[in-house]
C-alpha cells in the first residue's frame, strides 16, 4: 500500500466529489462554501486536519489512484471505481484511522502540540536544573504563552506535578499508541525522533505516524476540556487556546441574530456588507445544532422550493432553478443545509446511477 | 576594551578560555569603531565576531544574513547560551508576532534579518530608532555580482548603512576571490580606510579527495563502503532531495549505521530532531541537501563526503568546512561520476527568468502581483529599480555566464591532476604556501591513506539501528524520576 492510499478515505463510491473543496478543508481554509463541500461530503470533521498539506502533493496522488484504476473524474470531481471501494475498505482494516479528531472541538490543535512539547522540555531542563539547551523551534506566539505558563507553575514541584499529568494521560492509551506518541518528547539529553524515523521504527507510513500525532493529541484536548481538574497544568496550558466552533466574527453576527436583531441592522451595526452577514449566518447553520431555520425561511419559500427539487437528487440541485422565483441564494443554500442534517447520510443518495 | 576584559566576555558567556585566529583583531577594531572586513575560514568561528560585541558595548547587533535556516540556527545557538534577547525577523513570523516584535526593537540585543526585509520601509523606520552598536553582513559575498550567490536587495545595504549610522559595520565571509572582495567594500560604501582582517582559506586538517567512477551504481557501492569504514560522525551531500533520502535508508539498512536525512522539505519539527539528534551524537551521518549545516557548531565531524558536486568551489569549501573543527585530522571526499554534471548544469538555470517570461511580465506586471516565486520576485526588484527588459536580460544573461563559469572552477578542481589544495589557494589568490604531503590531499595517494590519516574506525561492530524505548521509560528519562 502506498502514502496515497490514504486519499481513498476522502471518496465515495456514489458520490462525486470537488478534490479542491476537500483539500481546502484539510488546511483549514474557512469558507462557507468549503465548509458546506464538508457536510455535503460528511467530511467536517477533518477541517485543520493537515494545515501543511501540499497541494502539488496532492494532486500527484489524485493522479495516481486514477492511474491505478482507484479513482475516477469527471468534470473537475472524483468518485471511487469498484476497485477503489474495494481498495478503501481493505484499507481501513490495516491503517490507523483518526478516531478523536475533530477540527471544530479542538481548535488550534498544531499550536496547542507546539506548546505541549516545549512546556514539557522546558519543565525537563528546568528538572535538571540545566540553562544551556536548545529549545524547540516554535513560533514567537506559542513560546511566548510557554514563557507565560512556565513563569506562573515554576516551582520545585512542577517535574513531579506534570509528570503526573503526562502519566495519567498516556496510560490511558494502548502501549503501542503512547509509545509512538512519547517518541516526540523531548527534554534533558533526550533527543525527539523526526517523523519519518517513528514510521520506520513502528513500521508504519510517515503520513499515518503525522495521523497518530495529531489525532493523540485531539484526545489529549478533549480530556483536559472534559475534566481539566485532572489535568491542571495541561489545561492552563490549553486554556488561551480554547474558542467555539464558530469564527469570532460569525460568532457575533450569530448572537446578535439569534436576539432577533434584522440582518440589515446587524450589516449596518458591524459595518460590513450583508453578504458577509448572511455567509456569517450560513457558518453557523453548518456547525452548530439548532439553527433557528423557520425565521428566516418562509413557508411560501420552502414550498417553492420542494416543488422545484422533489425529482432531483440533492447534489444535482441548481441555484438557477429558483433564481428567477424571488429565492436569494442564501435562503436557497440555508435550504439545501436544513435538508442535509435533517435526512441520512446529509441526503446523499446511496444508489449508484 | 584590552584582551583581559575581552577574554573574561568570551569564557563567561561562551565558554572558550582563548580566541580563535582573526577573531580578537576583528573584536576589537569594531568596538574601537572601526569599520571591518574579515575574511575568516570557515569553523574559526565568524559568528563570535558580532556575537561577542553585544556583550561589551551598549546598544544592538543588527546582523544581515541571507537564509532563513541560517538565522534560525543563530539564534538556537544563542538560545543555548541562554541569550533571551534575541530574534529574527523573518516571513515565519505572523503580521501580528512582526508588529509586537517591531514595537518593542529596542528591546533585543540581537537582531536577525535579511536583506529583503530590512528594505522594507516599516522595518527601517523601527530599526532607524535604534542605537546600533554594529551592523554586522554575514556571508557578505551575496552582496556581490560576481559572488556565486549575489541577490539583488543586498545592493541596498550602502543606504541601509547610510541610514541607520551604525557605530560599525562589520563584513564578513569565508570564501571571495579578490575581485569579490574588492566589490563588497564599494557596494557596501565603505571606505580605504577599512580594516581588513584576512586569513588564508585553507583549512589544514581537511584532507582532500576526489574520487571518479564509471557510472552510478559504482558511485554507491563506494558511497555505503566510505560510510562504513570512515571515522564518524560524518555529513553527505547531495543535489537532490530524493536521494538524499534513499542513500540514508539504504547506508542504515545495508551498515548498521544510525543514518538520517535532512533536507528542505521536511517540517520544522523534523529538522530540528534530525540535528539535535547529530549535535548529542545519536546519529552518525547525515544525509543531506545544502540546507543542512550552516550554523552547525559541531567541532568533531570527522568526514564531509559529496555524493554530487558543489555548483562552484566557494560552496564546497563552505560545505566541507563543516569538517575538523575541533583541528583533529579530517577528511572531504568528492564522489564523482560523468552524468553528475547534467545535474549541476540544470541547476544552474533555476531561479533565472528565461526571455519569454521577462517580455510576458514586462508586457503587464500587474498580471504578476500576487506571484511570488524567485524569478518573478527578481523581475519585480529589478523593475521597481528602474531597469528596463532588455538591460535585466543583459544582467541576468551576465549571471548565467557567472555561474557557468563558476560551476567550470569546480570541474577543474575534480579533473586537475595537480594538487588540489594549491588549486584552491590559487583560485582564491591565497598566498598561502604550502606542501603537498601525505596529508594534503589525493595527488600521489597512497592506497592505505585513510590508514595513514588515522581515519579508518576500529569499531569491529557498528552501532546497533535506531530503536526506541518504551513510554513509561522515556517519562522516567525525561523527569529523572523513580516516582
Amino acid at each position: 500500500m502506498e502514502q496515497e492510499d490514504y486519499l481513498l478515505l476522502l471518496f465515495d463510491r456514489v458520490q462525486w466529489r470537488r478534490s479542491r473543496a476537500i483539500l481546502n478543508l484539510l488546511k483549514g481554509k474557512r469558507t462557507v462554501s468549503n465548509l458546506y463541500a464538508g457536510l455535503t461530503y460528511q467530511l467536517l470533521p477533518l477541517y485543520q486536519l493537515l494545515p501543511h498539506l501540499n497541494d502539488v502533493k496532492f494532486q500527484r496522488g489524485l493522479d495516481r489512484l486514477k492511474q491505478r484504476g482507484l479513482l475516477e473524474l469527471g468534470e473537475k470531481r472524483y468518485r471511487l471505481t469498484e476497485a477503489g471501494l474495494k481498495s478503501q475498505r481493505a484499507f481501513i482494516l490495516v491503517h490507523f484511522v483518526p478516531r478523536w479528531f475533530n477540527g471544530f472541538r479542538q481548535p488550534n490543535l498544531q499550536h496547542f502540540m507546539a506548546r505541549l512539547f516545549l512546556a514539557t522540555q522546558v519543565t525537563s531542563e528546568y528538572t535538571r536544573h540545566n540553562a544551556r539547551y536548545y529549545p524547540l523551534e516554535i513560533s514567537e506566539v506559542d513560546q511566548q504563552a510557554v514563557k507565560v505558563w512556565f513563569t506562573q507553575y515554576k516551582s520545585p514541584q512542577l517535574g513531579r506535578n506534570l509528570l503526573k499529568e503526562w502519566r495519567q494521560f498516556l496510560q490511558q492509551l494502548p502501549q503501542h499508541d503512547a509509545d509512538i506518541y512519547s517518541q516526540f518528547l523531548v527534554g534533558y539529553k533526550i533527543t525527539r525522533y523526526a517523523v519519518p524515523q517513528v514510521a520506520q521504527l513502528f513500521k508504519l507510513m510517515p503520513i499515518e505516524v503525522a495521523l497518530y500525532q495529531i489525532d493523540i493529541t485531539a484526545h489529549l484536548i478533549n480530556l483536559v476540556q472534559r475534566t481539566p481538574v485532572d489535568f491542571p497544568l495541561l489545561a492552563e496550558l490549553w486554556q488561551p487556546l480554547a474558542q467555539g466552533v464558530l469564527s469570532q466574527s460569525s460568532a457575533l453576527t450569530y448572537r446578535l441574530a439569534l436576539q432577533g436583531t434584522d440582518l440589515t441592522k446587524i450589516a449596518q451595526m458591524r459595518r460590513l456588507r450583508p453578504g458577509t452577514i448572511t455567509e456569517h449566518l450560513l457558518e453557523a447553520a453548518i456547525l452548530t445544532p439548532n439553527f433557528p431555520y423557520a425565521a428566516y425561511l418562509t413557508t411560501t419559500q420552502r414550498q417553492k422550493l420542494a416543488a422545484t427539487f422533489s425529482e432531483t437528487v440533492i447534489d444535482d440541485w441548481q441555484y438557477d432553478l429558483v433564481a428567477a422565483q424571488d429565492i436569494s441564494f442564501f435562503t436557497f443554500r440555508l435550504y439545501q443545509i436544513e435538508w442535509r442534517k435533517s435526512h441520512e447520510y446529509g441526503g446523499i443518495d446511496k444508489n449508484l446511477n | 576594551m584590552n584582551t583581559v576584559e575581552l577574554t573574561k566576555i568570551l569564557t563567561k558567556r561562551f565558554g572558550y578560555t582563548t580566541f580563535k585566529p582573526g577573531q580578537l583583531d576583528v573584536i576589537q577594531a569594531v568596538l574601537a569603531g572601526q569599520d571591518t572586513f574579515a575574511v575568516l575560514p570557515t569553523g574559526t568561528g565568524k559568528s563570535l565576531c558580532y556575537q561577542l560585541p553585544g556583550y561589551a558595548a551598549s546598544g544592538s547587533v543588527v546582523i544581515v544574513s541571507p537564509l532563513l535556516s541560517l538565522m534560525q540556527d543563530q539564534v538556537a545557538r544563542l538560545h543555548y547560551l541562554g541569550e533571551k534577547k534575541v530574534v529574527a525577523l523573518t516571513s515565519n513570523l505572523t503580521a501580528m508576532e512582526k508588529n509586537g516584535v517591531l514595537q518593542q526593537l529596542w528591546q533585543y540585543r540581537f537582531i536577525f534579518l535579511s536583506p529583503e526585509m530590512a528594505n522594507q520601509p516599516r522595518v527601517r523606520t523601527a530599526l532607524s530608532r535604534l542605537k546600533i552598536s554594529l551592523l554586522a553582513i554575514d556571508e557578505a559575498h551575496c552582496i556581490s555580482q560576481w559572488g556565486t550567490d549575489f541577490r539583488p536587495d543586498y545592493l541596498e545595504l550602502a543606504s541601509l548603512r547610510e541610514q541607520l549610522q551604525p557605530r560599525a559595520t562589520l563584513a564578513m565571509t569565508a570564501t571571495a576571490t579578490k575581485r569579490v572582495q574588492a566589490d563588497i567594500l564599494v557596494k557596501l560604501g565603505l571606505t580605504d580606510t577599512t580594516k581588513k582582517v584576512i586569513y588564508s582559506v585553507d583549512r589544514p586538517n581537511i584532507y582532500l579527495d576526489v574520487q571518479q567512477y564509471a557510472n552510478e551504481s559504482g558511485k554507491e557501492q563506494a558511497l555505503i563502503q566510505l560510510c562504513r569504514q570512515l571515522k564518524k560522525p560524518g555529513i553527505v551531500y547531495f543535489s537532490s532531495k530524493q536521494k538524499s533520502e534513499e542513500m540514508a535508508y539504504k547506508i542504515q539498512k545495508e551498515t548498521g549505521i544510525k543514518t538520517s536525512f535532512y533536507h528542505g522539505d521536511l517540517p520544522s519539527q523534523d529538522r530540528y530532531a534530525i540535528q539535535q539528534q547529530f549535535m548529542e551524537g545519536d546519529l552518525a551521518i547525515i544525509c543531506a541537501t545544502t540546507a543542512f549545516g550552516m550554523g552547525i557548531n559541531k567541532a568533531n565531524i570527522r568526514f564531509v563526503l559529496h555524493y554530487h558536486l558543489a555548483s562552484n568551489l566557494e560552496s564546497y569549501l563552505q560545505e566541507i568546512g563543516r569538517a575538523g573543527r575541533d583541528g583533529q585530522q579530517s577528511v572531504a571526499i568528492l564522489l564523482f561520476q560523468p552524468s553528475d554534471i547534467r545535474i549541476q548544469a540544470n541547476l544552474l538555470a533555476s531561479g533565472i527568468p528565461d526571455k519569454g517570461l521577462i517580455k510576458q511580465y514586462f508586457k503587464n506586471p500587474n498580471n504578476f502581483k500576487a506571484m511570488h516565486f524567485p524569478e518573478v520576485d527578481l523581475l519585480r526588484f529589478y523593475q521597481q529599480h528602474g531597469y528596463s527588459a532588455s538591460a535585466i536580460q543583459q544582467l541576468l544573461q551576465k549571471r548565467q555566464e557567472e555561474k557557468r563559469l563558476a560551476l567550470g572552477g569546480m570541474l577543474s578542481y575534480i579533473t586537475t591532476p595537480n594538487c588540489k589544495r594549491q588549486f584552491i589557494l590559487t583560485y582564491f589568490s591565497d598566498h598561502k604556501s604550502i606542501t603537498c604531503d601525505n596529508y594534503c590531499c589525493c595527488h600521489n595517494q597512497a592506497a592505505d591513506y585513510l590508514e595513514q590519516l588515522d581515519l579508518i574506525t576500529n569499531t569491529g561492530k557498528q552501532k546497533e539501528a535506531v530503536s526506541y524505548v518504551d513510554w513509561q521509560s522515556r517519562l522516567k528519562q525525561l523527569f529523572f524520576t523513580e516516582y
